[in-house]
């Protein structure tokens, strides 16, 4: 008699929800009681009063971000699907992958350009550009962050259903069709992009801090380097964290009633002749140039200082190598409860919910992320795997797990229901139902490990306090010479990351290219 | 063929792991340092180390993002199952606190006996040695020395005091100095001293290489940093120059911020550990710092200092760094609210 682990269900179920919770939420369910307890023990009093009215002020800060995101990615998005209609698909999944860039490649080349361009307005016009204050923050966030909202609105274009794509162009509605029927079906890929967009900025200090504004996140930094427990940090950023949770709820909202599929993009305009979305279009591309330009004329120039630029790269291949192998371990064994709860919850309308508890991790910062992480693995249970290299690899499925879980459950929910039960039917037990599924959701699958691949390989403040003794990644690695103002050689470090990032995305598509002809 | 096929995979996943899993060689004698001081120097010195001991260093780096107090925060997180044997600190008042969190263990270093007393922690837990000035920067072609403040007092009346640059004094040494000031001066009168700078509209900036790099590209006229962000970036730019500021005879003199090293309590590898600290104060190691930027002001007899700053007779401030370390909360907390809320 054949033996079938995967076939009870309760068992999977219950497997799925502990995997989750194991690798995601326990260390920050751990953080919370420990809280509370020292709470009642009398231990932490917060005061927050005085951080209300900058925690308003960061709010405000980071709505005008997003919304600016939102309409950049809106025009970026009209551009590829008018201009670039034939690899509007591959551009899709390139623009997404970009998210890698971190955030301060894109200040510094800002700044570096300002300057150039302020340099040059000088001696022509005798003037300059101030580029400081909320302006900078917010163009540098929007700028930093397009790939999010451009990414997403261009596979929501593409995911839009052909027969309406015939009847706009049958009936030439024009304007108004594209206005009333386009558009509402963008309005959850703009809003789950510009709310994660708002998650990670309001959590980033970074770039406000560069253009002298000052956000909620500053102050939780002060109490974490003036030598505060964590508990103490952990209360007083609760106001934020409680805000994020309400986004994070907001995000699952329009999760659950977006419709955008990575299977079915295909690049069908029905517009693109009509005079009233050229300029839109022309609006984007002028905000595509400045995005590609900005950032690669910066490093490029930073890069080409550099005498022995292979060397740098000799000099950082253990980093580069460890980088690569926990980014893909976080990203192929993300995969494992994605999958587990997908199946197991498929059906369920609490989905949403444990979606939203297993995202809790991604929306506190990131040293409280950190230090929860050893307190929970660094026990004399857990201790060999704390003390082991993969242990990195433990904390980025604990941050973005809950990623390819999303895009998972998404893709299952576009899925004919009738179909499911089907296969579930037919083909019981996990990996006949995957096996099935995979033919199906294919592309959704490679999205979600190369997303998190990409923001593994991109993260340092979890990673820097988990990695082990010996080994470094090659994100730590930049922002330690960053420190030190060798920007020629984080410039190449962080050109080679992109190049290998393009390359790999490149190397992918040829794959899956023969793969479906086949 | 399923099946086989499905073996591979799992045999395939095992070895990744256990490859994981047996990353170290057990035969290899090792020493585990975590590290704030910058990667640029620190590897250097552990390289020279490895040489001369035979042992290998695994160290952890900290960096500017995380203000430099990851690690500090990680070995308080790790206090109950400690996996670092040494702690080389680039200031003190972190140090300080992790004594006070009971995450240090005493040590008695042969190398730290020509050490100042004050460099040296009466209980043993922790040694100073060679550190880092705080300085004004100044952008010649922006201004002359002779104009620019001699005094941090002077500072708050100078006429280039919107073009003068300091990192958030909430974080690393430049919340030591207000730390420092708030034990020389008194809480009041440091505390009215920062209103005033804000009042007056100093540049708030995010760091101290950012000061430097403000005012060697024209931005700013002058800034309070380090010394090894002013040196280095002096290298680059002969406009720029340095000033140690209170060397008058009735003035308090300039904060030196010493380097730190400490032994973790519970390290795994003690004997690896004491060799790692008596190399790390030696005189010897200290020269090796100055000589490539990291020091300027050495602590032991014969190392001679920097050659930046080796023509300038230095009067060093007095401080009680475990007064300053007790100001540090309410100092922190009043400069937040001052330059953050």
């Amino acid at each position: 008699m054949k033996f079938n682990l995967f076939k009870g269900v309760h068992f999977l179920k219950v497997l799925a929800v502990v995997l989750l919770i194991l690798l995601t939420i326990a260390p920050v369910l751990y953080i919370f009681m420990g809280s509370i307890a020292t709470t009642f023990k009398g231990n932490i009093t917060i005061d927050y009063t005085s951080g209300m009215l900058l925690l308003f002020k960061s709010v405000l800060l980071n709505l005008g971000a997003m919304v600016l995101t939102i309409l950049f990615g809106l025009l970026s998005a009209i551009c590829v699907w008018v201009f670039l209609e034939k690899y509007a698909v591959k551009i899709a999944l390139g623009i997404l992958m970009l998210i890698l860039l971190p955030p301060f490649i894109h200040t510094q080349s800002w700044i570096f350009f300002v300057d150039k361009l302020n340099s040059f307005l000088e001696q022509i016009l005798g003037v300059a550009l101030n580029f400081n204050g909320i302006f900078a923050v917010i163009l540098t966030i929007a700028f930093s962050y397009l790939p999010i909202t451009a990414g997403l609105c261009l596979i929501a274009l593409l995911s839009i259903p052909s027969e309406l794509s015939d009847m706009c162009r049958i009936d030439g509605g024009g304007k108004t069709a594209f206005l009333k029927i386009y558009l509402p079906f963008l309005y959850p890929a703009l809003c789950i992009g510009g709310l994660l967009v708002f998650l990670l900025s309001i959590n980033d200090y970074g770039i406000p801090s560069v253009f002298g504004i000052n956000v909620f996140v500053l102050e939780l930094y002060s109490r974490f380097s003036a030598g505060n427990s964590i508990y103490s940090v952990f209360l007083a950023g609760f106001p934020l964290f409680l805000l994020c949770a309400t986004i994070m709820a907001l995000f699952g909202f329009y999760i659950s009633r977006s419709n955008f599929s990575f299977s079915t993009m295909k690049c069908i305009n029905p517009f693109k002749k009509e005079k009233f979305i050229k300029t839109p279009a022309v609006f984007g591309l002028v905000i595509l140039v400045f995005f590609a330009i900005v950032p690669l004329f910066n490093l490029t120039y930073e890069a080409v200082r550099v005498k022995g630029a292979i060397a740098v790269l000799a000099n950082s291949v253990n980093e580069i190598s460890y980088s690569a192998f926990i980014s893909i371990l976080a990203a192929v064994f993300s995969f494992i409860p994605a999958l587990l709860f997908t199946y197991s919850f498929y059906k369920s309308k609490a989905r949403i919910l444990f979606l939203g508890v297993a995202a809790l991790p991604f929306i506190i910062s990131s040293p409280i992320a950190g230090l929860s992480l050893i307190k929970m693995w660094n026990t004399p249970l857990l201790s060999f795997v704390y003390r082991s290299p993969i242990m990195p690899a433990i904390a980025l499925i604990s941050r973005f797990a809950f990623v390819e879980a999303v895009i998972l459950t998404v893709a299952i929910s576009r899925l004919d229901k009738a179909l499911i039960e089907n296969m579930a039917l037919h083909y019981p037990g996990l990996f006949r139902f995957f096996k099935c599924m995979a033919q199906l959701i294919w592309k959704e699958c490679l999205a979600g490990i190369l997303i998190v691949f990409a923001l593994s390989m991109g993260e340092f403040g979890v990673t820097l306090l988990v990695t082990p003794p010996g080994y470094q990644t090659l994100t730590i690695k930049i922002y330690n010479y960053l420190h030190y103002g060798a920007s020629e050689i984080v410039a190449v470090l962080c050109l080679f990351m992109l190049v290998v990032m393009l390359l790999i995305l490149l190397l992918l598509f040829l794959l899956l290219k023969g793969e479906k002809n086949e | 063929m399923i099946i086989k096929r499905k073996i591979l995979l799992i045999i395939l996943t095992l070895l990744v792991f256990l490859t994981s899993f047996c990353g170290c060689n057990g035969n290899i004698k090792s020493v585990v340092v975590y590290t704030s001081v910058d990667q640029v120097y620190s590897e250097k010195i552990f390289k020279l180390f490895e040489q001369k001991s035979g042992i290998k260093v695994k160290a952890v780096y900290d960096i500017e993002a995380s203000k430099s107090v990851g690690l500090a925060n990680r070995l308080v997180a790790e206090k109950d199952c400690p996996q670092a044997d040494v702690f080389w600190n680039g200031e003190i008042l972190k140090i300080l606190d992790l004594k006070e969190k009971g995450v240090l263990e005493r040590a008695d270093i042969t190398s730290a006996k020509g050490l100042p007393s004050s460099f040296v922690d009466e209980d043993g837990y922790w040694y100073g040695f060679g550190g880092r000035a705080r300085v004004l920067i100044v952008n010649k072609a922006l201004v002359s020395l002779e104009n620019c403040p001699k005094t941090l007092s002077e500072l708050a009346n100078s006429q280039y005091i919107k073009q003068t640059g300091i990192a958030y004094p909430i974080f690393g040494t430049t919340s030591t100095q207000v730390a420092t000031l708030y034990t020389y001066w008194g809480e009041i009168k440091a505390k009215e001293y920062f209103t005033s700078l804000k009042n007056l509209g100093i540049s708030v900036l995010e760091g101290n290489s950012v000061v430097k790099d403000y005012v060697s590209q024209k931005k700013l006229y002058m800034g309070l940093t380090d010394t090894d962000d002013a040196l280095s970036e002096m290298k680059q730019n002969k406009d720029l120059d340095i000033i140690f500021l209170d060397q008058g005879e009735n003035d308090m003199g300039t904060l030196v911020i010493p380097n730190t090293v400490a032994y973790i309590k519970g390290a795994p590898h003690p004997t690896q550990a004491d060799a790692f600290m008596e190399f790390l104060l030696s005189a010897e190691t200290e020269q090796a710092l100055v000589d490539d930027g990291w020091i300027h002001i050495p602590v032991h007899i014969n190392v001679t200092a920097s050659k930046d700053i080796l023509a300038k007779k230095i009067k060093i401030m007095p401080v009680d760094f475990n007064e300053a370390y007790k100001k540090l909360l309410k100092a922190t907390k009043e400069m937040t609210e001052i330059f953050v809320y």
